[in-house]
């Protein structure tokens, strides 16, 4: 989150100058805004055919018509729309789509289950979740429960495949991802799978163990700074007591939460904790992060720079933050806020974000149509060398964001992985003639317009298309 | 993912255990976390100095995660250790291996004992900074960085490979192998920067026709990620042609076969991460700065010990 807080302020262009190809923008230059209409079918196609797209230097921003904001809301809410769902939501309109993706209730994936023994494997486990990510009709339940994925992280090398806790947490983050964020926090604190990650389940009153205290502000909750040493040694003894399930408790599909064991819990005199003595307890310390006043900006931050842009200004994080507060944290009143605030179809905005892998790769399938086992495959294959893998973040503070996701290696491995796919899907490709307006708002650079119009046939524009800068942002 | 899992774990214990032994050639420098990174740097600048053309090549293979410095490096005589961590002092001091007065190995880092007995091995001990945070983000950030006010944004390794080389058109002056984004240390948008996870894999699955279609795509992007987006791809394209010409010229010095039971197998991405070093340094690709890691945590109980890892003052 820091690195992507500094990005505007960095010297971009002295770096495309020494690399010596810069292009200048405008002049005489023909925009390739070709959204307008209200439905693609309605769009100007007016340019004869695909014959002669041109591109701009500088990607206009075409957020002032009310197609692009759909299409952008469906790149960031959701994994991309293929045609239909990008069309329902072009008749339906801007904020008719907000409000559907967010009153719809998820559908729940289906049963993962396990092998005979329990024990789960985790390629099946990241084929299932993509699987849904792909298929379900309620995608932005999966675009949060990855986000809340990259925030309340848990990495399957610690927690284990003997148990369901890796696969359960998945489902209790989906069942959560729009509640409020103090039934979020207790959720969290007692999954089974954090309590082993963070290791809150080994903790107790007389010997408390500071990681999960720690984790739970500084990158849960409040970020660094906004609480003392003296504070995470207070919050771990006030946490301490709980354990995960009793292994009798445990069905491979039903979800359960550790257990409090108060024989485990801290038995001393009341302590100091964020300015207050008090006998603290596990929901007493939570209450006490939701009264801070560096809470709701710092999840509010995060969720903006996930969404909307990497450096949201402090006007805009205070305005949302103060909304989010006075709803009692409700994430779904704060995500409406986000998508309907005027920052998220600014021209700041536009093109901000890069894909994580999962959402450049779950996008590339749905525009394919690819749904198959094999094809899901050829994404968990390139994942690792991407830098995304599901159930396995690198560390407790999650995956880094936009800039992180670029190097000389990543953006070579996105290339080929949209060749993989190209390859598996080359008998039944769907028609490429709409795909930089349907994937890419039409908004194109002169060097990518330039590819397009010289492309012959459909492998060859989907390869442009899906490889191209513009199809790696969001 | 899958077919990844499980065969790349090197332990970074293995690691300390069999000791830095590394070297290719050229000079050969290891620095795990308790390094300085100035004086690195320093040793880098001064190779500037000295003219770039020769073949001091820095190595940096960065263990990622917490190690406790008090096992590692032990102070023999700090009577503080007794009295603030007396089961740590039962168990470490007397096994020790003394490397002077008042300090000692961890008994199982033989083969480091045996190198500093050569006077190969520096140890930069107690490595801290004012007011340390116990936070393991802004603790590695601040050692990315060398900088504790947490005003510095580029890599210590990204700046001096900024300021101290011409890194431009040479996408392998700076290298960092066997990961997939850019490492802290070597962050620097000034700098070109190589990254490879996988050598075998590295380059352009559809050919060179695709190669050169993504290159045209890739020329003055427009955007706040433009100059990274077309950076990235220009040095991957160097760097494959770079590659295929050191991959024909490179005769590695010993074979890497499992069944020798090495301690690091070619499947066990650190040990691919430095055979592709040793490549890049002793075939002549200029390479100067190289970057290897055991890229993440993956012992269970790091995350308590990683907490330690910076301040180590007894």
């Amino acid at each position: 989150m820091s690195t992507a807080e500094r990005l505007p302020q960095r010297p971009a262009v002295s770096r495309r100058a020494v690399l010596g190809a810069a292009v200048v923008g405008g002049a005489g230059v023909a925009a390739a805004r070709l959204w307008g209409g209200a439905a693609l079918d309605r769009l100007a196609p007016a340019r004869a055919g695909q014959a002669n797209l041109a591109g701009r230097g500088d990607w206009n921003s075409p957020l002032g018509g009310e197609s692009a904001q759909v299409a952008q809301l469906l790149r960031r809410a959701t994994f991309g729309a293929g045609p239909a769902e990008l069309e329902k939501a072009l008749s339906d309109g801007f904020s008719k789509t907000v409000d559907r993706l967010i009153e719809t209730k998820y559908a729940p994936p289906p049963a993962f289950g396990g092998d005979a023994a329990g024990r789960l494997n985790v390629g099946q486990l990241q084929q299932w979740w993509v699987t849904h990510m792909l298929t379900s009709p309620t995608p932005f339940a999966e675009r949060m429960t990855l986000f809340w994925h990259g925030h309340f992280t848990s990495d399957f090398r610690k927690v284990g495949l003997q148990t369901p806790f890796i696969y359960w947490q998945n489902l209790t983050w989906r069942d959560m991802a729009l509640g409020d964020l103090r039934t979020m926090l207790k959720r969290v604190t007692t999954d089974p799978a954090m309590l082993r990650y963070l290791d809150l389940a080994t903790s107790t009153g007389a010997s408390p163990n500071e990681n999960y205290s720690r984790e739970l502000m500084e990158l849960f909750t409040m970020g660094p700074g906004n609480y003392t040493e003296d504070d995470v040694r207070a919050a771990a003894k006030g946490l301490a007591g709980w354990v995960e399930p009793r292994p009798a408790a445990i069905t491979p599909d039903q979800p359960v939460a550790g257990t409090f064991a108060p024989q485990r819990a801290y038995k001393g005199a009341a302590f100091k904790y964020l300015g207050k003595t008090a006998q603290w307890n596990t929901d007493s310390v939570l209450d006490q992060i939701l009264a801070q006043t560096a809470t709701a900006p710092f999840v509010v931050t995060k969720v903006l720079q996930n969404f909307v842009m990497p450096a949201p200004s402090k006007d805009y994080v205070n305005r949302l933050a103060a909304g989010f507060k006075s709803s009692k944290y409700d994430v779904k009143t704060l995500m409406r806020e986000v998508f309907k605030s005027p920052e998220f179809v600014s021209a700041t905005a536009y093109r901000s974000l890069v894909k994580s892998p999962t959402e450049f790769m779950v996008h590339a399938l749905r525009a394919l149509g690819a749904q198959s086992a094999a094809q899901v495959r050829l994404a968990l294959a390139a994942a690792p060398n991407l830098g995304q893998v599901l159930f396995d973040p690198p560390d407790v503070g999650g995956w880094p964001n936009n800039e992180a996701w670029i190097s000389s290696n990543t953006v070579v491995g996105r290339v080929n992985f949209v060749s993989s796919l190209l390859d598996s899907v080359k008998a039944a490709l769907p028609s490429a003639k709409d795909a930089h307006r349907q994937h890419l708002d039409g908004v194109l650079s002169p060097q990518t317009a330039a590819a397009l119009n010289q492309a012959t046939d459909d492998h060859n524009r989907w390869l442009l298309v899906l490889a191209s800068p513009e199809f790696q942002l969001k | 993912m899958t077919e990844e899992i499980g065969i790349n774990q090197l332990k970074r214990r293995d690691f300390l255990r069999a000791g830095l032994v590394f070297g290719a050639g050229a000079a050969g420098l290891a620095a795990g976390y308790a390094a300085v990174p100035d004086a690195f740097a320093r040793a880098v600048y001064a190779a500037k100095t000295n003219g770039v053309a020769n073949d001091h090549v820095l190595v940096m293979i960065q263990l990622a995660g917490g190690n406790d410095g008090l096992r590692t490096v032990i102070p023999l005589q700090d009577p503080k250790l007794h009295d603030l961590r007396p089961k740590l002092a039962d168990m470490s001091v007397g096994q020790a291996l003394p490397i002077s007065g008042d300090f000692g190995l961890n008994q199982n880092l033989k083969g480091v004992k045996s190198l500093w007995d050569q006077g190969k091995v520096a140890i930069v001990e107690g490595v801290g900074y004012p007011n340390p945070t116990f936070s393991h983000f802004e603790s590695i950030r601040i050692w990315e960085t060398g900088d504790p006010t947490r005003r510095q944004v580029d890599g210590w390794l990204g700046r001096t490979l900024a300021q101290a080389y011409d890194s431009f058109g040479h996408p392998l002056t700076g290298c960092a192998c066997g990961t997939t984004d850019v490492p802290g240390a070597l962050r620097d948008l000034q700098a070109t920067l190589t990254v490879i996870n996988n050598q075998k894999q590295f380059g352009f699955s559809g050919g060179s026709e695709v190669e050169a279609a993504v290159g045209a795509l890739y020329k003055g992007t427009p955007g706040i990620y433009g100059a990274l987006f077309d950076t990235a791809i220009a040095t991957a394209r160097e760097t494959i042609g770079t590659l295929k010409s050191s991959d024909a010229a490179y005769q590695p010095m010993a074979q890497y076969s499992d069944a020798a039971k090495l301690v690091y197998s070619s499947k066990n991405q650190l040990a691919a991460a430095l055979q592709l070093a040793a490549e890049l340094i002793t075939t002549g690709t200029g390479v100067k700065l190289l970057h290897a890691t055991s890229t993440r945590r993956s012992a269970p109980s790091t995350r308590t010990s990683a907490r330690t890892a910076l301040p180590t003052r007894c």
